[in-house]
């Protein structure tokens, strides 16, 4: 019995793990979708932040610079995409696509020129990563093994909290849904579009890059070129399996990172499954397929998601 | 879909067969498939677009791999590539751009 309660803590306490990088992301998206923007380009702004955050805690020493200093790089990639998305009318999937081969290359480009040519940073010294506030403070067993987890994981719950309440309960989230639903309302009735649209692809890139930094700070503690490979892409699925939603988008997330965690429990040669490790990692992919599949039905996005605005004469 | 589907799976047996004449297990099948994506945008869509469209990105990767033969690293053409797609994305920069210097001339 004791066995199983302690398996079960291990698998939750992966799962939050695995989950908080998604979360973050798939909030960004979540913003820069109801505004409008299909934002692509948000694997490529989680690298430049897990990049980021790992350098710049390198050179400091401490993780909350490195955090911040993760989502502004995250913030000027997505910058990029809105000039060139909603300024310059580009096609929002090309125009984040060319993010998705930018960030990564200056991510890689910088790497080398500060760390004597490798495409990975040192590791960060194990004081250095993010705190567990709460190490020490719950009793052993269960509790302590689930809850005793990285910071970041309780700020990407508490930024859903405030994403909701931003998007539901205010008069900017009631902005960026008119801009997302139909822009040339809004403007009519004197909404910015381009201002609106702006704040949020780069909301949305700050996030992403908090999302990277909390791979590269707490999960792991060094950024390698590989370590993001998709994470951004899955974030973008569970946006959509979360309605466009923030506590959707969340619940997706938790979803996604249960199916990670479930590929590293069953993984564990101690567990006693004996199963190729190839067929485990398509867990998560079969899962988001499955879901997709029989329980997203009538999914209705924000209506002028992807649609180029201009600014008709008045 | 299906039929998507099924030249997507053309797609990778040339690839197999074709190019590399073998299976690497790597994840990630070297982003072709996401570069589909772009090549069928910047192609507008059109059969005959697609491709010129895959003509240059095709171009943009076998000319990239011969940048890393003298001595440009992967990373920098990545960039490179990146910049061409995105300022393909955004070309009416140039005729903003253009627009105001013939603009400049008028004023002039």
């Amino acid at each position: 019995m004791d066995n199983i309660i302690t398996s079960i803590a291990i698998l939750l306490s992966t799962t939050l793990m695995y989950s908080t990088p998604l979360i973050f992301t798939s909030l960004g998206g979540v913003f820069s979708e109801n505004s409008g923007v299909v934002n692509i380009g948000l694997e490529g702004m989680m690298t430049i932040g897990a990049f980021t955050g790992a350098a710049v805690t390198v050179f400091t020493g401490n993780p909350w610079m490195g955090f911040v200093a993760a989502g502004l790089a995250g913030g000027f990639f997505a910058l990029l995409h809105a000039i060139a998305s909603v300024t310059f009318n580009a096609n929002q999937v090309i125009s984040g696509i060319a993010i998705n081969f930018l960030a990564p290359g200056i991510a890689i480009f910088i790497s080398k020129i500060l760390f004597d040519g490798s495409t990975m940073t040192p590791s960060i010294a194990l004081d250095n990563k993010m705190p567990r506030y709460l190490n020490g403070l719950l009793p052993k067993g269960f509790f302590d093994t689930v809850f005793n987890t990285y910071a970041t994981t309780y700020i990407a719950f508490i930024l859903v909290a405030i994403s909701w309440f931003v998007l539901y309960k205010t008069r900017f989230g009631l902005r960026i849904r008119a801009v997302g639903e139909h822009p040339r309302a809004a403007d009519t009735l004197g909404i910015s579009v381009y201002k609106i649209r702006y704040a949020c692809v780069i909301i949305s890139g700050i996030l992403a890059g908090f999302g990277g930094a909390s791979m590269s700070l707490a999960i792991v503690s060094t950024f390698r070129p590989t370590l993001v490979s998709g994470q951004g892409f899955i974030a973008l699925a569970a946006m959509i399996f979360g309605k466009w939603k923030p506590q959707g988008a969340m619940l997706a997330s938790l979803l996604f990172g249960f199916a990670n965690g479930l590929v590293v429990f069953l993984g564990n040669p101690n567990i006693g499954i004996n199963i190729s490790e190839n067929l485990l990692s398509m867990i998560p992919y079969l899962i988001t397929l499955v879901v997709l599949v029989f329980f997203v039905r009538h999914v209705n996005g924000p209506a002028a998601n992807g649609e180029i605005y201009e600014k008709g004469e008045r | 879909m299906a039929v998507s589907g099924g030249l997507a799976g053309l797609a990778g047996v040339t690839q197999v067969l074709g190019v590399s004449g073998k299976i690497t297990i790597l994840a990630a099948a070297e982003g072709y498939g996401f570069d589909g994506i772009a090549v069928s945008l910047i192609g507008a869509n059109s059969p005959f677009g697609v491709v010129l469209a895959g003509l240059l990105f095709g171009g943009l990767k076998y000319g990239g791999s011969k940048l890393q033969t003298i001595g440009a690293p992967p990373e920098v053409v990545s960039i490179v590539i990146g910049s061409i797609i995105y300022f393909i994305a955004a070309s009416s920069i140039v005729k903003i751009a253009i627009d105001k210097i013939k603009g400049g001339k008028k004023n002039g």
